[in-house]
């Protein structure tokens, strides 16, 4: 297998669950040095197929390979080179948190540097907390750090951003790039559009154990949006002077009106909050006194329009 | 937190970027050792578990020193009690900790999660194995300890024998419990685990030599892995009559373990 070839390629995959049907014919493919999210609604068979591609499912019809090799018979070799981060979490609850990830690292003969990880993670803030006692952001922290420490080919990673504060989630997503762009596939299932818009190279929407769009994600909305289905642009107008901003977002309001969109303006956008935040926290962090004269984001108004 | 991303490249640290190697597992035993090592340090850290290895084994001695109950004729009383201590220990380990702990492990996640590292299922099966002769180990120097301060005198020749009586049993006992860790929910794991295990002690030949039970009880303690594991234990540390029968019954508990586990085991709870 040469190493353009995709890392991993699952063909006409079915399986079923007593009368379920989980997989009906799931066909798709992920790319090495490429971020592939697989979308879908709870029992799409997002997991399932994921399940399948790391040998933890024989799927009753169809095929499936990972870095060319059949998962279901797949030797230690073979799983050296794919990371997993499982939806349930799959850490053993007494032990400690470092303890964990020690170990996991110790199954590999060359893994990432330990402390480093856990360093960019936070995991040392509670390296020493049974895993039973950390919360669900902290739990996710450290399955994703035991599906990277072997510097994986292939990584699964589901939700990987679920429960985390807006730090470090940006770490993360930091993170996930990284990989990607060190040539591992990374494959991502999550309910978060934010993390498949900021993150995924490929998208593919599965429904009923079936794939129903794959591409880009701008291919995928351009040719799946529905007939007449409306365009979302947003923008961002920042260094606005605070008594511009009537005079600004009437010529907005005019300017939207001539194009027949709708259009909706709000002074503290979601990202705007998320910007505050992180530099609330960088600051109290690095015990910064000057935390508390914050600077008047909230004066720098932001507009979005559609049509 | 540091804010610096770890490498996250394919090389081996020192190695050039440019020169990428294929991601290896470690040696199979140190994967296997690994495992060892964590399942032992999990169990040595939890008290309850603590409590299932030494202390319960530490007051069956203690009660069966002090009562005259579970004797030999002609036998001292610490002989009889170390011999059903040891072997109250070895349930303890193998069957109930094992059920408990591997319960947990499937409704965590944690045994799926293990079937996609290098370590594996039997890699994860071997670890367990060595973690559990770890704990019983350190449960031997322990209860041995006190045993001999409560005046056991062991034979070099019982010791020696009871080796292989040791490893049967575990593999018997180990056997059974990842047969209900693998076959129950959690909760009932927890119940069956912990209610077998004293009902085995109490009635089923560990505590109590089968001769001392009414006829047909004791016919049927004798066919039970404890009464078999009871027996022999008996005949090894406190000079009981050695049963070819109850070797037989051990032995074949421990086949038709295994099998039972190949065969019905479950990783998931799906």
């Amino acid at each position: 297998m040469d190493d353009h070839s995709p890392a991993l390629v699952a063909t006409d995959l079915a399986h079923s669950y007593g009368a379920v049907r989980a997989l009906d014919g799931l066909s798709l493919t992920a790319e090495r040095g490429e971020v592939t999210a697989l979308l879908g609604p709870n029992g799409a068979g997002k997991t399932t197929a994921v399940s399948c591609a790391t040998g933890l499912l024989r799927p009753d019809a169809g095929s499936v390979r990972v870095l060319g090799t059949d998962p279901w018979r797949a030797s230690p070799e073979h799983r050296a080179r794919v990371g997993v981060m499982i939806q349930d979490g799959g850490l053993a609850s007494g032990a400690t948190a470092m303890q964990l990830l020690r170990y996991g690292a110790s199954l590999h003969a060359a893994p990432l540097d330990v402390d480093e990880v856990a360093a960019h993670l936070g995991i040392d803030e509670f390296a020493r907390t049974l895993v039973r006692r950390l919360s669900g952001g902290q739990r996710q922290r450290l399955a994703l750090a035991l599906a990277i420490i072997g510097r994986p080919d292939l990584v699964f990673l589901d939700e990987p951003t679920a429960g985390m504060d807006p730090s470090i989630r940006r770490r993360v997503r930091e993170l996930i790039r990284g990989l990607a762009r060190t040539g591992t596939a990374v494959v991502l299932t999550t309910h978060l559009m934010d993390d498949v818009v900021g993150l995924a190279d490929a998208v593919r929407v599965i429904s009923r154990g079936r794939v129903l769009a794959s591409g880009s994600v701008q291919e995928v909305v351009r040719e799946h949006r529905g007939p007449g289905g409306g365009v979302t642009l947003r923008a961002t107008a920042s260094g606005v002077a605070p008594d511009a901003v009537p005079a600004l977002e009437q010529a907005l309001h005019e300017a939207a009106a001539r194009h027949g969109a709708r259009l909706e303006v709000s002074s503290a956008a979601a990202a705007d909050l998320e910007a505050v935040l992180l530099d609330l926290m960088d600051r109290d962090a690095s015990g910064d006194e000057a935390a508390g004269s914050t600077t008047h984001h909230d004066d720098a108004p932001s507009a979005g329009a559609a049509r | 937190m540091s804010a610096t991303p770890p490498s996250t490249s394919p090389a081996a640290p020192g190695e050039s970027p440019a020169a990428p190697r294929v991601p290896r597992p470690a040696p199979a035993l140190r994967r296997i050792l690994s495992h060892a090592r964590l399942e032992t340090c999990v169990l040595l850290s939890n008290g309850e578990q603590l409590m299932v290895a030494i202390a319960l084994p530490a007051m069956v001695m203690v009660g069966l020193w002090l009562l005259p109950v579970g004797r030999l004729e002609g036998t001292p009383a610490i002989d009889t009690a170390v011999a059903a201590t040891f072997a109250t220990a070895l349930i303890s380990t193998s069957f109930t900790s094992q059920a408990i702990m591997t319960g947990f492990d499937r409704r965590n996640g944690v045994l799926r999660w293990i079937a996609t590292t290098p370590l594996g299922r039997s890699g994860y099966l071997a670890g367990k194995i060595l973690a559990t002769l770890a704990t019983h180990v350190l449960q031997v120097v322990v209860l041995g300890v006190l045993g001999l301060v409560l005046g056991w005198r062991p034979e070099i020749v019982g010791l020696l024998a009871l080796v292989p009586v040791w490893l049967v049993g575990t593999v018997a006992f180990g056997a059974l419990g990842l047969l209900v860790a693998g076959l129950l929910r959690t909760e009932a794991v927890l119940a069956v685990a912990n209610l077998v295990f004293v009902l085995l002690v109490a009635v089923g030949g560990v505590a109590f030599p089968t001769t001392s039970f009414p006829r047909i009880l004791g016919g049927l303690a004798d066919l039970l892995p404890s009464g078999a594991l009871g027996e022999l234990m008996r005949a090894c540390l406190a000079g009981g009559p050695f049963s070819p029968g109850s070797a037989v019954v051990l032995l074949l508990w421990a086949a038709a373990g295994v099998a039972a586990v190949v065969r019905w085991f479950r990783w998931t709870d799906a």
